[in-house]
């Protein structure tokens, strides 16, 4: 009879015990949560948390007792113990879930995060360009007092020079690819990578704003090739050739990507496994078909050509019908 | 063949500057008119209709884009060429489905490419399609060949305007056909112009501004077929 009676003291203090804990780790929260004005808690998280080394204590007691053989009950305990231990396996498997569920809100905060900082980027660029423009528009009277004293004193041929010069330096001043600004801003970060390396990076670009392509879709495919384009043209040992076109256009729904530059064709021997292998180059390609387009590269003379079409991409008409309907 | 072309440009020098470009390219290859003023063009656009145009996109009270909308009330595909002095293009010209976008000043090495591929989307050869049906000669242009399906010996021509037939080989279609046709199944023959979505075992084609048709493309074609549409299309974009 007292072993039996150990037992349940054991028993009783123990849930006794877990309930007081629960009850008073959600009063405290209640009461961080007014204090702080935190976020809203999880409650069952913080419960799942709790319970686990708390059962883990209880069912290591009960062992304790167990093992003193003054149980009269044997089977009981058992039957306690994988009660427990199911209810802990509960908690892990949500616990797993929980922190699923929150590393992917990270990452999609941490994306957003970088698109938000090229757009401030992007904005702090075009406040400079602006502060530049204004400049130029306070020069372009001195220049044209200047070209006027030129052609009046008959010097078409300076007059010419002088022009053609200041229309140099106007092109000069280039940030602008596409209305779509994270990728302006991200082939302008490109391009002055590729320029401290002596390499020249010529951009054309025609494509919306909006295209029907998530931002990160177009950043990894560009941003592989490019990458690929620079690595390549650094290894080439003539600085002439270290050119690497980029043409990014949109026509007919379709988007063709298409870069290339000059590679030394011997590394067609010795990088063969590299090229198979290629992480960047695979990635691209998947992307590209699971996004329903099409990926292809070829050798041309001495240019690696890289070509990505990319179809019905352009929501230009969506966007007119939900306008109209506003 | 030629191809009308309508240029529209406030300065007659511009203007002229280009026509003698495109003369230069294929002295009688073109049929050129010249505009000085959006809304003149923009009336005569009611009853008449060009192959190509050319457009300056600033003028003093009227844009390029209005000009551009008026052409596509009626034709949707026609290509339209914008000329401009800034680079940075408003979104607008997306909308009007522009084929190409020309920085001032105009010269060789930016219009010259540009026509190329105009010609090429325009199919100036229009090669045709010649066949006989039930005793009757008939034929189509390329151009409005929207696929071909093989149905036992019989040969189903699908064209925005109708269904026709023929009986043909698969062989012999195959070869008949131009390079602007992909076959993607064995039943199939495909004109990439009108390829519209393309997925693992499909393809999705444009019957007309609103329908589409899906159809199969078998593992056997699959990436033979996917190669040639990108190279063909890039044909006319890059």
């Amino acid at each position: 009879m007292m072993d039996t009676n150990l037992l349940f003291i054991a028993v009783g203090v123990g849930i006794a015990i877990i309930l007081i804990l629960m009850a008073v780790a959600i009063l405290k929260i209640l009461v961080l949560q007014k204090r702080q004005l935190k976020g809203p808690i999880n409650i069952f998280l913080v419960m799942s948390l709790i319970s686990i080394p708390m059962i883990s204590v209880f069912m290591l007691s009960t062992t304790v007792i167990s093992g003193t053989d003054s149980i009269t009950h044997p089977k009981f305990i058992y039957i306690l113990i994988s009660a427990c231990i199911i209810y802990m396996n509960i908690c892990i498997l949500y616990l797993y879930f929980t922190l699923g569920r929150y590393f992917k809100k990270l990452a999609e905060t941490t994306t957003e995060k970088m698109v938000f900082e090229s757009e401030l980027k992007f904005f702090k660029q075009l406040k400079h360009s602006q502060s530049k423009l204004y400049s130029m528009k306070h020069d372009l009277k001195n220049q044209h007092l200047v070209l006027m004293g030129m052609l009046s004193e008959g010097d078409i041929a300076g007059a010419e020079k002088y022009l053609q010069h200041s229309i140099q330096q106007i092109e000069h001043i280039d940030y602008f690819f596409t209305n779509n600004y994270v990728l302006n801003y991200f082939l302008n970060e490109k391009k002055s990578i590729a320029e401290s390396h002596g390499i020249t990076l010529n951009v054309t670009s025609f494509l919306p704003e909006k295209v029907n392509l998530d931002h990160d879709i177009l950043a990894v495919v560009l941003g592989n090739l490019i990458d690929n384009s620079l690595n390549a043209a650094l290894r080439l040992s003539n600085s002439q050739e270290k050119e690497i076109l980029l043409l990014i256009k949109q026509f007919d729904n379709n988007l063709l990507i298409e870069i290339s530059n000059v590679f030394d064709p011997a590394e067609l021997k010795t990088r063969k496994n590299r090229q198979l292998e290629g992480i960047g180059t695979k990635n691209v390609k998947r992307i590209v078909e699971e996004n329903g387009g099409i990926y292809n590269q070829w050798i041309e003379d001495n240019r690696y050509i890289v070509s990505i079409l990319l179809l019905n991409v352009y929501d230009g008409e969506d966007e007119e019908i939900i306008l109209g309907n506003v | 063949m030629g191809i009308k072309v309508a240029i529209c440009d406030d300065e007659p020098v511009m203007a002229q500057a280009i026509e003698d470009l495109m003369l230069e390219y294929a002295p009688s290859l073109f049929e050129i008119d010249t505009f000085y003023s959006p809304s003149r063009l923009i009336d005569l656009l009611e009853d008449n209709t060009y192959d190509l145009f050319i457009l300056d996109i600033e003028f003093p009270n009227q844009s390029g884009i209005e000009i551009a909308e008026a052409i596509r009330t009626n034709n949707v595909t026609c290509p339209i060429i914008f000329l401009t002095s800034f680079k940075e293009y408003m979104e607008k010209v997306f909308k009007v489905n522009t084929f190409d976008y020309i920085l001032k000043p105009v010269t060789k090495d930016k219009l010259y490419p540009a026509l190329t591929r105009a010609i090429k989307y325009l199919d100036v050869d229009d090669s045709k399609f010649t066949f006989t049906f039930n005793k009757v000669f008939y034929s189509l242009s390329y151009r409005e060949i929207i696929y071909f399906e093989k149905n036992k010996r019989r040969v189903l021509i699908h064209t925005p305007s109708g269904l026709y037939e023929t009986i043909l080989q698969t062989k012999e279609l195959v070869s008949k056909v131009h390079d602007h046709f992909v076959q993607v199944h064995t039943s199939f023959i495909v004109n990439v112009r009108y390829v519209k979505q393309i997925s693992n075992d499909a393809i999705i084609v444009k019957l007309n501004d609103k329908q589409t048709v899906e159809i199969p493309m078998s593992r056997k074609f699959k990436d033979q077929a996917r190669e040639q549409i990108l190279m063909r299309l890039r044909d006319f974009i890059s």
